[in-house]
């Protein structure tokens, strides 16, 4: 697999992960500080998306560098690598948020 | 026996680790599983709560008027017109509570004593702050007899 496929299959994950595992470990908070859990689960995944995103693309100013090159020294070919890639991070982090919403729309379903 | 301590201790390390794994596991599954269950369960509790607020407040302002034979309000009812899936469950709670709060007082009062439009203007066009996110209300329709109801339009703001 190329490196960056490789890259763009890391920040798909990194960002859904981001967007799971602190939407559940903050309800589990929710649990214990006497809060509604799915509820502090979906609030929490909807502020977080943006977060994860940049969780996942890491080094955010190695991209605005790679954004520069690419404007002053015309190398669109990395702008664009550096798009997909941001493109990817947010698509994961978003899947991570649609994710949670499945949980509350599955508890609808087997609540009728 | 540092041979036999030795696996002992491999065994410890392996066994709280299992431990920990299983527990955060355990934990997860059971809040991704549960947690609408329990949410339903917050929101029936601040329905209840609710629900004994206004008796309690409209028992309190009844007793005043008891006597009297005149038409007084006695119910406050209020219906939130919200777009789908922008203001969850609890909030909506949560701001009938606070728009029920603010006429509370007027029950026991004589109907024809009371002004429509500035009781709509007390709610009207306001802006309201609740669990770290902020509500614009708008008052819709607005029915006065014995129970005053109110068709609230509520827009989250981001």
């Amino acid at each position: 697999m190329s490196g960056f496929a490789a890259t763009l299959i890391n920040n798909f994950l990194i960002a859904f992960g981001v967007v799971i595992g602190a939407s559940v470990f903050a309800g589990i908070g929710a649990l214990i500080t006497d809060h509604p859990p799915l509820k502090t689960m979906l609030d929490l995944a909807g502020s977080i998306k943006i977060w994860a995103m940049a969780v996942a693309l890491g080094d955010t100013f190695s991209s605005f560098a790679v954004i520069e090159k690419g404007l002053f020294q015309g190398e669109f070919r990395s702008i664009i690598k550096q798009a997909i890639s941001v493109l990817t991070a947010i698509f994961g982090a978003n899947m991570g948020y649609f994710f949670i919403k499945l949980i509350h729309r599955c508890g609808e379903l087997w609540q009728k | 026996m540092a041979k036999v301590k030795a696996p002992l201790i491999r065994f410890l390390i392996t066994f709280i680790a299992g431990v920990i794994t299983g527990a955060l596991i355990g934990a997860s599954l059971l809040c991704v599983f549960l947690s609408y269950k329990i949410d339903l369960f917050y929101e029936k509790i601040a329905t209840l709560e609710n629900t004994i607020r206004d008796k309690d407040a409209k028992l309190q302002n009844l007793e005043k008027a008891v006597n009297s034979k005149n038409f007084v309000l006695k119910s406050i009812e209020t219906v939130l017109i919200t777009e789908e899936n922008t203001v969850d469950e609890i909030d909506k709670i949560d701001i009938e509570q606070v728009i029920k709060e603010k006429f509370l007082s007027l029950i026991g009062n004589e109907v024809r004593n009371l002004d429509a439009d500035i009781i709509m203007m007390i709610i009207d066009n306001r802006i309201i702050r609740l669990n770290d996110k902020e509500f614009f209300l708008q008052v819709e329709k607005l029915m006065l007899s014995e129970k005053l109801k109110l068709w609230v339009k509520v827009d989250l703001i981001d």
